[in-house]
């Protein structure tokens, strides 16, 4: 095994689960996840002499799966109509809760979902955000205002009954 | 709690007790990435060789001027007849020659489709409110009608290939379905698909229309290779990409 085949190794088995969690959702459903993690992976490996070199690795394998997501949402907006249904994954798998949370984040346009998955679940802040996106400060807020006011109104006191609260 | 605090735990209870099998990924990233590599080497290469045919053509042209004209025509400068496959603006190029209106045309790119392999090429631009994409591959599951879509219609050509068009409601940047999404999906005998994508942003006065749709996707003159002069007249509409991650246009307004 080269070298940076096993220090490429060693950072995918760390990062490899949490960045599959991010592409779970981002993407909504497992088996798009796998995809979307194995083409992160990909591309981090095909350039892994400048992964390697750069200050946060992590921080740029998490850029890359964002603007793979985006890029790719954007590509399946004009491909496909919106009545095809989604692949779900696999049935009977996935809890009532992440049902519900998916079927939300579902609605919002793909950067909308990338950055709540960035803001809330990554716990950024506007500026890593706009920065990981390639956007500004100012678009990170709005869209991050307009998510939150989607998901508030389709989620309702679903969410609260679902766990309990 | 607020909403977003809320939110913010409910993200991490349905999501951080989920596990994958990173052996598989981790295999096939590997192989996607020297895939990716050498396709990257593979475009260097072309590059340096299409240097080296425009510096014997250049010699040639030299030559010309030279009236003792005893040198002969430098190898690899290529021949008018010969054909190669379609490229990225080769493709925008012959769509321009079929859209009515071709200097509504604007923001054109484009690339290669496919992802791990390349399965053929793609281009996309606006064309006054609308956006455009047009895809040339080779291989593809025809694409169906689906009990959903309120207008669809698949048909058989009377030179047999199967022609599927769609007229939809997509969502603008309101959130709303206020745009119209035409596409027509084209498979032919010869082994050429072709899909033609557009999004009307104004509905009601259309950039662009199924029917015309259908009139250049079954036009004769695509095909999966074309002559080297189409290639080298479309040449400078754009630089193609290089990734496998093709970019399709925001939608515009």
């Amino acid at each position: 095994m080269s070298a940076d085949l096993e220090e490429f190794s060693e950072f995918a088995a760390a990062r490899g689960t949490q960045l599959f969690r991010m592409a779970y959702l981002l993407a909504g459903d497992r088996h798009a996840a796998e995809d979307l993690t194995q083409t992160t992976l990909g591309k981090l490996y095909a350039a892994w002499a400048k992964v390697s070199r750069a200050d946060n690795p992590v921080a740029y394998s998490r850029t890359v799966m964002v603007r793979t997501y985006v890029a790719s949402q954007r590509k399946t907006r004009l491909e496909r109509p919106t009545s095809e249904v989604p692949e779900n994954g696999r049935p009977g798998e996935d809890t009532a809760l992440r049902l519900t949370l998916f079927a939300a984040l579902a609605e919002l346009s793909g950067r909308d979902r990338a950055i709540v998955v960035l803001r809330y679940w990554e716990d950024h802040s506007v500026e890593d955000t706009a920065t990981i996106l390639g956007v500004s400060s100012g678009t990170v807020r709005t869209r991050s205002q307009r998510a939150l006011l989607k998901l508030r109104t389709r989620l309702g006191t679903d969410i609260s009954e679902l766990s309990g609260l | 709690m607020t909403f977003e605090t809320e939110l913010r735990d409910h993200l991490h209870a349905g999501i951080d007790d989920t596990d994958v099998d990173l052996g598989p990924l981790l295999t096939g990233s590997v192989a996607y990435g020297n895939k990716l590599v050498r396709r990257r080497l593979t475009r260097i290469v072309s590059g340096a060789a299409a240097i080296a045919v425009l510096g014997g053509a250049f010699a040639y042209a030299g030559s010309l001027g030279d009236q003792t004209g005893s040198t002969p025509a430098p190898a690899g400068v290529v021949s008018q007849a010969q054909r190669a496959d379609i490229t990225p603006q080769a493709a925008l190029g012959l769509l321009l020659e079929l859209l009515p209106q071709s200097e509504h045309s604007a923001n054109q790119r484009g690339g290669f489709e496919g992802t791990g392999s390349v399965l053929g090429v793609y281009t996309t631009t606006d064309y006054g409110t609308a956006a455009i994409r047009l895809e040339i591959i080779k291989k593809q599951y025809p694409l169906q009608c689906l009990s959903t879509d309120s207008d669809c219609k698949v048909s058989i050509l009377p030179d047999g290939s199967r022609l599927r068009l769609l007229n939809t409601a997509v969502p603008g940047p309101t959130g709303k379905d206020d745009h119209q999404q035409l596409q027509a999906n084209l498979t032919r005998k010869d082994g050429l698909n072709l899909n033609l994508i557009a999004v009307n942003t104004t509905p009601a006065q259309p950039a662009i229309t199924l029917a015309q749709l259908r009139t250049i996707a079954t036009s004769p003159r695509w095909q999966l290779q074309v002559d080297q002069a189409v290639i080298d007249k479309f040449g400078r509409l754009f630089v193609p990409r290089l990734v496998t991650q093709p970019s399709v246009p925001q939608p515009i307004g």
